[in-house]
């Protein structure tokens, strides 16, 4: 806790006003990211510039331009250009303060991150620029002060902000993945950042532990675990010593938190038939959302919390179907496949992913709220399950058994930029994108 | 469905590949005279009429300047790199469009190795920068 704080302390980004005030609110036109086959936008980021002496800087300066250009690849949006390609040296004037914008558009560069890099005592000081090389134009000038072990928050910070200035929205760097994993032997939920680091394991078990679900202020976890013997549900805060149980008769199964509620629902089978009921975060049943014969599982609520998306039987086959909880209207949405299961709803509202199964594989899909499509984002690569939306509607996680064992992978919402997300020993599954955590 | 006998079927279609062949090949040379205001390494270029440069902001310029020295725009480079530093930049172009500043002192020779290395990098079109013929000098 006392880490944090200092952290946090340390942490002041001091804005620099160098942009013309006005000039930032020149709008969103760069990415529209409701366009399903965006063109990359070609990025440029130089080597930055070291302004202390001494290897740290240098060190540092080449680490932290590679971490920068890795974050923004991670949202898909770029073309990271090959620094091979560069006419400006990043360790002249021209590489950093004093930009050329004629050696950048020449080359396709089409934006331009440089940077300077301070180290002094321990203590990082970080400029950073975003320039439009094209309208020759500063987009955002910040700089970062903090511990040398803050570095990958000054870099995630101002990737936000880079985001945030071209799209309008602030993006995912400030959130995490909690997914089940087999390294210790049994399965156990861990958390990670959204870019795979910083890998913490959450449950010590020994037993199965699975289907993690984050409260939608990304404190509270709740999941599925067998260590009294039997499926029950633990609602667990994950900084603080707290939570509770719920260890009903049957199956205790399948959680999913209401949004900016602490309210969560679940499949619990007391009555003897698996039922969706919605609980309180301390465990209490409020009621019973879902009535009828077949196997009703797996809730997913729209981001407004006013309808719910979930896996019955009742047709035949799993099916995924959406009950508004005003009305208590229930309709079918997946007609296509035979076995249709794990909807996960985009926070934009419009679409649900979902896991299919067909001639034995998983893949995943993606419906529209009206039932349009459905449009399928994996194919012939092993089994595709557990899709995940991340907070800003734009990636989608997954566990693939693509390269043998399963593991998590992240693609955009409209399947392009497949790649791993870690490598862990043993198999993980069950990914989950928090929400954007709020900063304390 | 064809009608039973594939393989004896005639080839109708116009067969590409030489023609695709002839178009790698072509390196396509132009003139063009640079404008007053054109910055840059200082180069006296030769003199001609010819049509003047678009001074657009994607121009990718190599000049040699009276010593021999290359530059791309303003960073110079060795000569054996390049044909892999332009190969590099070409990855991130969406055109193929390069011009070329030669100092009017520098021997023609020296000038086409550097053509030479221009286009085996990927180069497809050349413009070859000059100056418009001042008049004042005619008269002398």
């Amino acid at each position: 806790m006392k880490s944090c704080r200092t952290l946090i302390a340390c942490l002041i980004a001091s804005v620099f006003i160098l942009t013309i005030p006005g000039v930032s609110l020149a709008g969103y036109d760069y990415i529209d990211i409701t366009q399903p086959y965006l063109r990359k936008l070609p990025i440029a980021v130089p080597f930055f510039k070291k302004i202390s002496a001494g290897d740290d800087a240098a060190q540092l300066s080449r680490t932290l331009s590679d971490l920068l250009s890795d974050t923004l690849d991670f949202t898909g949006y770029f073309k990271i250009m090959n620094r091979e390609a560069f006419l400006a040296d990043p360790q002249t004037d021209a590489g950093f303060a004093n930009v050329t914008f004629h050696d950048w558009t020449s080359i396709g560069a089409e934006l331009l991150v440089t940077g300077g890099v301070l180290v002094k005592d321990n203590l990082l000081e970080v400029e950073l620029r975003l320039y439009d090389t094209f309208k020759e134009k500063l987009l955002i000038g910040k700089r970062y002060k903090g511990g040398i072990s803050d570095q990958r928050r000054i870099i995630r910070r101002f990737c936000s902000d880079v985001i945030y200035s071209l799209t309008g929205d602030r993006g995912i760097f400030n959130t995490k993945i909690a997914f089940v994993s087999t390294s210790s032997g049994t399965k156990e939920i861990y958390i990670c950042e959204f870019d795979g680091y910083n890998i913490r394991r959450v449950t010590h078990a020994k037993t199965i532990t699975l289907t993690p679900a984050w409260s939608s202020d990304g404190q509270w976890i709740a999941y599925t675990s067998y260590a009294r013997g039997k499926p029950d549900l633990y609602i667990k805060h994950l900084k603080e010593k707290r939570g509770t149980v719920v260890s009903k008769k049957g199956l205790n199964i399948t959680p999913a938190w209401l949004p900016n509620k602490f309210d969560l629902s679940a499949t619990l089978s007391f009555s003897g038939d698996p039922e969706i009921y919605l609980l309180t975060g301390t465990g209490k049943v409020i009621k019973r959302l879902t009535n009828n014969k077949g196997i009703d599982v797996s809730p997913a609520w729209s981001p407004d919390g006013k309808n719910m998306a979930f896996v019955s039987k009742r047709s035949g086959t799993p099916q995924i179907h959406v009950k508004n909880l005003d009305s208590g209207q229930v309709n079918r949405l997946t007609f296509q496949g035979r076995y249709n299961t794990q909807p996960s709803w985009s926070p934009k509202g419009d679409k649900i992913a979902y896991s299919s199964m067909e001639k034995g594989r998983n893949n995943i899909f993606v419906i529209g709220i009206d039932g349009q499509g459905p449009i399928q984002l994996t194919h012939n690569e092993g089994d595709n399950e557990s899709p995940s939306w991340s907070p800003d509607g734009n990636l989608i996680v997954f566990s693939s058994t693509r390269e043998g064992p399963s593991r998590i992978y992240v693609m955009t919402g409209y399947g392009t930029d497949q790649r791993r997300l870690l490598t862990l020993k043993g198999q993980q599954t069950q990914p989950k994108w928090s929400p954007r955590m709020t900063r304390k | 469905m064809a009608l039973g006998s594939e393989s004896d079927r005639l080839i109708s279609d116009i067969n590409v590949t030489p023609f695709v062949d002839v178009m790698l090949v072509l390196l396509v040379i132009f003139m063009v005279t640079a404008p007053m205001m054109m910055q840059g390494v200082d180069v006296s270029l030769p003199e001609t009429t010819s049509q003047p440069l678009a001074a657009k902001k994607e121009n990718l310029v190599i000049t040699i300047n009276n010593q021999n020295q290359l530059f791309i725009n303003n960073h110079k480079v060795a000569v054996d790199f390049l044909q892999e530093k332009l190969k590099k930049i070409l990855e991130g172009r969406d055109n193929r469009e390069v011009y070329l500043r030669a100092d009017r002192e520098i021997s023609y020779g020296f000038v086409v190795h550097v053509m030479a290395e221009i286009k085996a990098a990927g180069v497809d079109k050349l413009g070859m920068v000059t100056e418009p013929i001042r008049e004042k000098k005619k008269g002398q």
